[in-house]
C-alpha cells in the first residue's frame, strides 16, 4: 500500500515523545543539523521516490495533486525531510520528464526507484533569480564530450547526490537560448575536476545539505543534455509549472502541524481561569489560520489538476500559487506564533517543533524564486490575458475542482512557457452569479471578486509595455497580486460548488475563504465574523479530537 | 486573406512594436540588431508574441521571439507563417 | 552620554577587531554564549547609570534618551540589549514604588554594574500574573521578613543577575491585593535556599541567559519588600507602563539595522544587469519601510515623552506604544528580508548573518514584556473613557504641549503620578480634530490630515457601540484596539510635525500618514507614489545610512 494514511501511518504519532519519527527526533536533528536519519530509512522504505516517477516509467506518479497529498505527511513532520530528501530531487525530474530522451528518463527512474538522491542544480550566489545570466559553463570539448566549468552554489543535496541536473551556459550569446540543462552522473567525472565547497548554514532547514559544486575543465558526456542543446532556459520554464505549483502546495502540511501545535497549547494553557482556547481573540485566530489553510489547498490542488486538464494556461496558476500561498502561509504561521507566545519562542518541550517549522517555512518566499520574481513572470502576460480572457466566456472543465475525478496523465508535451492569454480559473465568480438560488453571503462575495477582475481587465489594457519587464511599477506588479486572489477565490468557489462532501459543501467554509481573500484585493480586512469564526473553529476542534488533517481531504492522521 | 501583409509591411509593423516597447524613435529601431541588444529580454518575448498573434490572428509559439532574434529574421518567419496559412486556406 | 557618544565610544561594528562588533555578535550566537564581553564594556562605558533615576544617583533623565541609548545598542545586536538593558526591567519596580533609601542602595549596585532581573513570570502562568505561585510567608522571628518559595520561570539574566525583583503572593487567597514585589539580592542568600534552573535555548537572542530561578524557603530581610504589602500587582502595572514604553528602543534599533542591510544590498546586487535598487518595486518597499519607521519613531518619542509630561495617561500611550511599534516592526523586518531573498536565510554568506538574527532576536519584543494581545486588551478596557474624552474634545493641553514641543525641556519623571487607568482617556488622540485645524501644511497633508480625522471619528463611533464585556472581550474589539494604535500613531505624527518647525520635511509627515491611512482604511485603494518620494527625499537627506 502507498497511500497517504499508509504513509502517516508508518510515521506514527509526531507527539509521542518516544516516537523515533515524532516531532521531538525531528527537532533533535535540526539542533544537530542534521538530516532527521530515521525519517530518510522510512522514506527508503516507503520508496518515496516512486512518486516522482511516472507510471509508465515503473513509478507512482499519476497525478500532481496526488503527489502533493502524498507529500504531506512529510512536510507536516519536517521540511528538511520535505525538501532535502523529496522535493530537491522532484524538482530535478521534472525536467528530465519534460525534456529528457526516453534513455534519460529510464536512467533517472532507475535512480530514482533505487532510493538514490538527484540534484537540482540552477543557483549560482552571483545571479540569484536571474539565471539567465548563469555564468556556468558547458562548451564542446573532445569528441562526444562537454567541458564543465564554473561553480554552483547553494544546492541541496549537491554533496550526496549521485546525479545532477545542471543548468549550463552552453552558448555565449544573450538571450534565451543559450543554456542548456545537463544531465550528469557523478560517476561519468573524472576525478579532480568537480569539487565539493563547504557547506552552507541557514537559520532554517537546518538540516538540509546545501553545498556547492566547482567545476574546473570538467568533461560529461555531450549526450547528457536534455532535449535539444539551446532548450535549457524553456524546459526551465515549463518545467516550474510543476514545481511552482506543487512545493508551496506541499508546504500546507506546515501550518497544518503549526495549527494543531497552537490548539494543543491553548487547549492546556489555564489563563484567567479558563484556557487560552477560550479566549475569543485567540478563538479568531485558530479559525483564521484554518480558513487560510483550506485558500492554501483549494488554490494548490486546483492548480495542480490544471496541468493535467489546462497545460496551456498554468504558467500564470503556477507562479500565482507560488505568490499567493507562501505569504498566506507565512502570515498564518506567525500570527500563530503570538498565540503560542514564550512556547513558540523556546527550542525545547512539547511545542519545540512549532519554531522549526517557521524556520524552515521561511524558504517557501524566495527559494527557488522569489515572491515578486513569480508576479513578474506574469505581468508580461497580463494585458494579452485582458485581451483574449476576461471575462472568459468558457468555463474550465468540472473535474478540475473534483478532487476524486480521474485526471488524464500529466502532459509534460504541451506545458508551455507562456499561456497565449488563455486562462479560464477566472470565471468562478462571474459563473456563480449567473448561477440562481445561491448562499447570499456566497453571491455578495463572488460579487465582490467578479468586479476586481473587471477593474484588472481595464488596468491591464492600460499597462505600457515598459510596465511589464524589470522596470515594473508597483502598481503594475500589484495587477498580477490581485490576480491571484481572484484566482484563489475562484478555486474555493469551484471546489465548493462541486463538493459532495458535507463541511465542504456547506457555505461556511467558502465564506471565509472569500473573506479572507477581501484583504488581498484591499476590500476589506479579512476577519471573520464571530459566528462564522466560531463555525470553522468547531470543525478545526472535531478534526483535531477525531485526527484528521486541517487539508479539503481531512484524511486521518495519527496523533 | 486577400491582402496578407508582406514582408516589408510586417517589418515596419514589428519596428514600431519595438520601438512602443522601447520608447524610443522608429528611425532609431534597426531590424537587423538582436532585440536582445535593445534591452528586451525573455520577458518581452511573451509581449511581443501576444501582439503579434494579435496583429495577424495566428497563433504561435510563445517562444517565438527566442528563436527569431531580429526584426528580419521574425518578418521572414512570419511571412512563411502567413502564407503558408494563404496556402492551406487556398 | 548620549546615544551618539555611546555608538562612536563602541566603535566601528564593521571593524572585527571592536569589542562590540557584528562578526563578534554572530560567533556568539552561533554558540549560544552570553555577550559577557560586550556587556562588560558597556557597563564600562557607563551605561547602566542610564537605568538609574538622577535623583537616586544615576543618569536618567531623560526617557527618550534612555530609548535611543537602547536603539543604539539594539541597532548593533539585540541580545547584548535583551541582555543588559534587562537591568532596568529589574530595578524599575524600586524607581516607582520604592523608599528612598531602597532607591540609593539599589542605584549604587547597579551602576556599579550588577545586573538585575525581573521575575514575573512562572512556568504554567505568563499573562495571568493574578495567577503565580510563588509564594512569600513572614518570616519568625524578630526581624520580620520573608520566607520565598516558588519557581520563577523564562527569566532573562536569572542566572547571572545578581539582583531580582519578584512578584510574590504573600496573601494565600491571591487577589489583586494579595502580591508584592519583592527585591532579591541573590547574594545575601544563604547557600541551598535557591537553585538556578538551566538555560532555555531559545529562537532568537540565543546568547541571552533565558533560565528561571527555584526559590527553596529562601529568607529575605524585611527590607526586601518594595513599596506597600499586597501592592505588588499595581507596582508592576505601573512599572510595566515604563518598560512597554522603553521596549520600543529595542524595535527601533532593530529596524535601523533591517533597512540597513536592505539599502546596502540593493545597492550593490546586481540583477539583470543592474544594480537591484533600480526596481521601482525595491524603491517603493525602501520608501514604505522609512515611513513605517518614522511613525514608530513618532509614537515611540510621543510616549517616551509623554512618561514625563503626560504620567497619567501612561496606561493607554504605554499599550498602544507596546502593542504596535514591535508589531510593524516585524513587518518592516518581513519586507527588507524579501529583498534580501536567501541572503535573508543563510547565516554565514552575507554579512555576518546579520539578517537573519535580528529576524529571529526581533520576534521576542512582541512576546516579552506583556503581548499584543494582554496590551490591546488595556486599550479595550479604556474605550469608554477613550471615547468620552474624544468626544469632549478632552486633553491636558498643557502637558501634551509639553510631551510633543521637543524644544522644552522635560520635567523630571514623576512615577507617583503613574495611575492603572487614565481617567483623561489619551489626550493627544482627543486634541487630533483641533490640530488638523491648526496643521500649517500644504494640501497634500491637510487632506490626508483630514481622512485620518474622518477614520477617527469611525473607528470611536464604533468603540461607542461596542458593548463592554469585561471577560469574553470578543475578537472585533481586538480589531478596533489596533485600528486605535494607528489613530494614535497617525496624531502622534501630526502632532509632533506641527509642533516642532522644521523637525522633518514634510514629505514625512505625507508618506507618516499615508502608511497608517493604508491601514486604517484597507478599503480604499491609494496610490503609493508618495514612498518613492520619500525614498529620493530621504537619500538626499543622507537618510539612507
Ligand atoms: C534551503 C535552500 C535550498 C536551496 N536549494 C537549491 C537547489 O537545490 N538548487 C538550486 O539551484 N538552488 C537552491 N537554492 C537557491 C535558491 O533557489 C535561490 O536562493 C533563489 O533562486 C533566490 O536567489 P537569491 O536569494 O540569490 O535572490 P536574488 O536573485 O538576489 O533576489 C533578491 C531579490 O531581488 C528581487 N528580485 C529578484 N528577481 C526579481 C524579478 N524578476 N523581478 C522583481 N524583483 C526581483 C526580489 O526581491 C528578491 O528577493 C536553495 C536555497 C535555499 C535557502
Ligand atoms: C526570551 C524570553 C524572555 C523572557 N524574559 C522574562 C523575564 O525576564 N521576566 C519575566 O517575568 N518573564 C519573561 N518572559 C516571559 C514573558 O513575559 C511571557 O511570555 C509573557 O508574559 C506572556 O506569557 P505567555 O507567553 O506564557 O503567554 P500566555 O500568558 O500563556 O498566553 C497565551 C496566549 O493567550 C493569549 N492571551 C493572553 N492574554 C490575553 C488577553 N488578555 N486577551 C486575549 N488574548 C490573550 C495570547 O495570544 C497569548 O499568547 C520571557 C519570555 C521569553 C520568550
Amino acid at each position: 500500500m502507498s497511500d497517504v494514511g499508509t504513509l502517516e501511518r508508518m510515521f506514527g504519532d509526531p507527539w509521542d515523545p518516544a516516537n523515533p519519527l515524532g516531532h521531538a527526533a525531528a527537532v533533535a536533528a535540526d539542533e544537530r543539523e542534521e538530516m532527521f536519519g530515521e525519517g530518510e530509512r522510512l522514506l527508503d522504505r516507503f520508496v518515496l521516490n516512486a512518486e516522482f516517477v511516472p507510471v509508465e516509467y515503473g513509478g507512482r506518479l499519476t497525478g500532481l495533486d496526488r503527489l502533493v497529498r502524498m507529500m504531506r505527511p512529510v512536510w507536516r513532520r519536517d521540511p528538511c525531510l520535505g525538501l532535502g530528501y523529496g522535493a530537491s530531487s522532484f524538482i530535478a525530474s521534472v525536467n528530465v520528464w519534460t525534456a529528457g530522451s526516453d534513455e534519460q528518463r529510464r536512467a533517472f527512474a532507475r535512480m530514482m526507484l533505487a532510493n538514490r538522491k538527484i540534484a537540482s542544480v540552477y543557483h549560482e550566489l552571483a545571479h540569484g533569480n536571474d539565471f539567465a545570466r548563469a555564468e556556468f559553463a558547458a562548451t564542446p570539448g573532445p569528441p562526444g564530450t562537454l567541458l564543465l566549468n564554473g561553480r554552483k552554489e547553494v544546492v541541496t543535496n549537491a554533496k550526496r547526490a549521485d546525479s545532477l541536473v545542471v543548468f549550463a551556459r552552453t552558448s555565449p550569446e544573450e538571450g534565451s537560448r543559450s543554456h542548456s540543462q545537463l544531465f550528469v552522473h557523478k560517476e561519468d567525472l573524472p576525478p579532480g575536476r568537480m569539487t565539493d565547497l563547504p557547506r552552507f548554514r541557514s537559520m532554517g532547514m537546518r538540516g538540509v545539505q546545501l553545498g556547492g559544486l566547482l567545476f574546473e575543465d570538467c568533461p560529461a558526456p555531450a549526450d547528457a543534455v536534455l532535449g535539444a542543446p539551446g532548450r535549457g532556459m524553456e524546459t526551465a520554464l515549463r518545467s516550474f509549472q510543476l514545481t511552482r505549483t506543487a512545493l508551496p502546495s506541499m508546504m500546507v502540511g506546515v501550518l497544518d502541524t503549526g495549527l494543531r501545535t497552537a490548539i494543543r497549547f491553548t487547549s492546556g494553557r489555564a489563563l484567567y481561569g479558563r484556557t487560552a482556547a477560550d479566549i475569543p481573540q485567540v478563538r479568531a485566530t485558530l479559525a483564521e489560520a484554518f480558513a487560510d489553510l483550506l485558500v492554501c489547498d483549494a488554490f494548490g490542488t486546483v492548480a495542480a489538476r490544471a496541468v493535467h486538464l489546462l497545460p496551456g494556461e498554468t504558467s500564470v496558476y503556477a507562479s500565482l500559487v507560488k505568490y499567493m500561498v507562501s505569504k498566506l502561509l507565512i502570515e498564518a504561521m506567525d500570527r500563530l506564533s503570538l498565540v503560542l507566545g514564550a512556547q513558540f519562542y523556546i527550542r525545547e518541550g512539547e511545542h519545540a517543533v512549532f519554531q522549526k517549522l517557521l524556520r524552515d517555512l521561511a524558504v517557501i518566499g524566495f527559494g527557488h524564486a522569489a515572491r515578486v520574481a513569480c508576479l513578474a513572470t506574469v505581468l508580461p502576460q497580463v494585458p494579452q490575458l485582458a485581451r483574449r480572457s476576461w471575462p472568459a466566456a468558457a468555463e474550465p472543465p468540472a473535474d478540475l475542482f473534483r478532487p476524486d475525478a480521474e485526471l488524464p496523465p500529466l502532459p509534460f508535451d504541451a506545458l508551455t512557457a507562456a499561456a497565449s492569454g488563455r486562462e479560464s480559473l477566472s470565471t468562478g465568480p462571474g459563473a456563480l452569479l449567473d448561477e440562481h438560488g445561491a448562499d447570499p453571503d456566497v453571491r455578495r462575495l463572488a460579487e465582490v471578486f467578479a468586479r476586481e477582475l473587471a477593474a484588472l481587465r481595464d488596468e491591464a489594457l492600460a499597462l505600457r509595455p515598459r510596465d511589464l519587464g524589470v522596470a515594473a511599477t508597483p502598481e503594475a506588479l500589484a495587477v498580477p497580486a490581485r490576480l491571484a486572489a481572484v484566482l484563489a477565490a475562484s478555486a474555493c468557489l469551484g471546489v465548493w460548488r462541486h463538493a459532495g462532501d458535507p463541511f465542504l459543501k456547506d457555505p461556511a467554509w467558502v465564506v471565509a475563504a472569500l473573506t479572507r481573500l477581501t484583504a488581498r484585493i484591499g476590500t476589506g480586512d479579512g476577519r471573520l465574523p464571530a459566528p462564522l469564526a466560531e463555525r470553522l473553529l468547531s470543525e478545526t476542534l472535531t478534526r483535531y479530537a477525531d485526527g484528521r488533517a486541517f487539508d479539503l481531504a481531512g484524511g486521518p492522521i495519527p496523533g | 486573406m486577400s491582402n496578407a501583409p508582406s514582408t516589408e509591411d510586417l517589418r515596419i509593423w514589428l519596428i514600431q512594436r519595438v520601438a512602443s516597447y522601447l520608447e524610443k524613435d522608429p528611425s532609431d529601431i534597426s531590424p537587423s540588431v538582436s532585440l536582445t541588444q535593445y534591452g528586451l529580454d525573455s520577458v518581452y518575448a511573451f509581449v511581443m508574441c501576444g501582439d503579434i498573434e494579435d496583429h495577424l490572428d495566428l497563433r504561435l509559439e510563445p517562444t517565438v521571439a527566442w528563436d527569431y532574434r531580429t526584426i528580419d529574421a521574425l518578418a521572414d518567419h512570419l511571412t512563411t507563417l502567413v502564407d503558408r496559412r494563404a496556402g492551406g486556406a487556398g | 552620554m548620549d546615544a551618539l557618544d555611546l555608538d562612536r565610544e563602541l566603535g566601528d561594528p564593521a571593524d572585527p577587531a571592536a569589542v562590540f562588533s557584528y562578526a563578534r555578535c554572530a560567533e556568539l550566537d552561533r554558540a549560544e554564549e552570553f555577550p559577557a564581553d560586550i556587556c562588560r564594556e558597556l557597563d564600562r562605558l557607563g551605561l547602566p547609570a542610564h537605568y538609574v533615576p538622577a535623583e537616586a544617583g544615576g543618569a536618567l533623565r531623560s526617557y527618550p534618551e534612555l530609548i535611543e541609548l537602547i536603539r543604539t545598542v539594539s541597532r548593533r545586536d539585540l541580545t547584548v540589549a535583551v541582555a543588559h538593558a534587562k537591568t532596568f526591567l529589574g530595578s524599575v519596580c524600586v524607581w516607582v514604588g520604592g523608599d528612598r533609601a531602597q532607591a540609593e542602595r539599589l542605584a549604587a549596585k547597579v551602576v556599579s554594574g550588577v545586573p538585575a532581573s525581573w521575575g514575573l513570570t512562572e512556568r504554567g502562568h505568563g499573562s495571568d500574573l493574578l495567577a503565580g505561585e510563588v509564594g512569600a510567608t513572614p518570616a519568625a522571628g524578630p526581624r520580620g521578613g520573608y520566607v520565598l518559595t516558588g519557581e520563577k520561570w523564562l527569566i532573562n539574566n536569572a542566572t547571572r543577575g545578581g539582583l531580582l525583583s519578584v512578584l510574590a503572593r504573600t496573601d494565600p487567597q491571591g487577589g489583586p491585593r494579595g502580591f508584592s514585589v519583592l527585591l532579591v539580592d541573590k547574594g545575601e542568600l544563604p547557600e541551598g535556599s535557591y537553585r538556578l534552573l538551566p538555560k532555555v535555548p531559545t529562537h532568537g537572542i540565543r546568547g541571552a541567559d533565558i533560565s528561571g530561578i527555584a526559590f527553596l524557603g529562601a529568607p529575605l530581610p524585611a527590607g526586601a519588600l518594595v513599596g506597600r504589602p499586597g501592592g505588588g500587582l499595581e507596582l508592576v502595572l505601573k512599572s510595566l507602563q515604563l518598560t512597554r514604553t522603553v521596549c520600543a528602543g529595542l524595535s527601533l534599533g532593530a529596524a535601523d539595522q533591517a533597512l540597513r542591510q536592505a539599502e546596502e544590498f540593493t545597492a550593490r546586487r546586481v540583477l539583470y544587469g543592474g544594480p537591484l535598487v533600480r526596481m521601482p518595486h525595491v524603491r517603493r518597499t525602501l520608501g514604505e519601510s522609512y515611513a513605517a519607521r518614522f511613525v514608530a519613531e513618532a509614537v515611540t518619542l510621543a510616549a517616551a515623552r509623554a512618561v514625563h509630561a503626560l504620567p497619567e495617561e501612561m496606561s493607554v500611550v504605554s499599550a498602544v506604544t507596546k502593542a504596535f511599534v514591535p508589531a510593524r516592526i516585524d513587518e518592516l523586518i518581513f519586507a527588507c528580508g524579501e529583498l534580501l531573498g536567501t541572503r535573508a536565510f543563510l547565516t554565514e554568506v552575507h554579512d555576518h548573518g546579520i539578517f537573519q538574527k535580528l529576524s529571529r532576536d526581533h520576534r521576542v519584543v512582541s512576546i516579552f514584556d506583556g503581548n499584543a494581545a494582554v496590551n490591546e486588551n488595556v486599550i479595550v478596557d479604556h474605550f469608554p473613557a477613550l471615547v468620552r474624552g474624544y468626544r469632549e474634545g478632552a486633553a491636558d493641553r498643557d502637558g501634551l504641549g509639553r510631551a510633543l514641543d521637543l524644544s522644552r525641556p522635560l520635567d523630571a519623571p514623576d512615577p507617583a503620578r503613574l495611575t492603572l487607568r487614565s481617567r483623561l482617556g489619551c489626550g493627544l488622540v482627543q486634541d487630533l480634530r483641533a490640530a488638523v485645524a491648526r496643521l500649517p501644511a500644504g494640501p497634500a497633508v491637510t487632506a490626508l490630515a483630514a481622512e485620518l480625522l474622518e477614520a477617527c471619528d469611525e473607528v470611536h463611533d464604533e468603540m461607542s457601540r461596542l458593548a463592554p464585556s469585561v471577560r469574553d472581550v470578543p475578537a472585533r474589539a481586538f480589531a478596533l484596539a489596533q485600528r486605535y494604535e494607528l489613530c494614535f500613531a497617525g496624531a502622534a505624527a501630526v502632532g509632533l510635525w506641527a509642533a516642532n518647525p522644521g523637525w522633518r520635511d514634510e514629505i514625512w509627515l505625507e508618506s507618516g500618514l499615508s502608511y497608517v491611512l493604508a491601514r486604517l482604511r484597507p478599503g480604499t485603494r491609494r496610490r503609493g507614489e508618495v514612498f518613492d518620494r520619500l525614498y529620493e527625499a530621504a537619500g538626499r537627506d543622507g537618510g539612507h545610512e
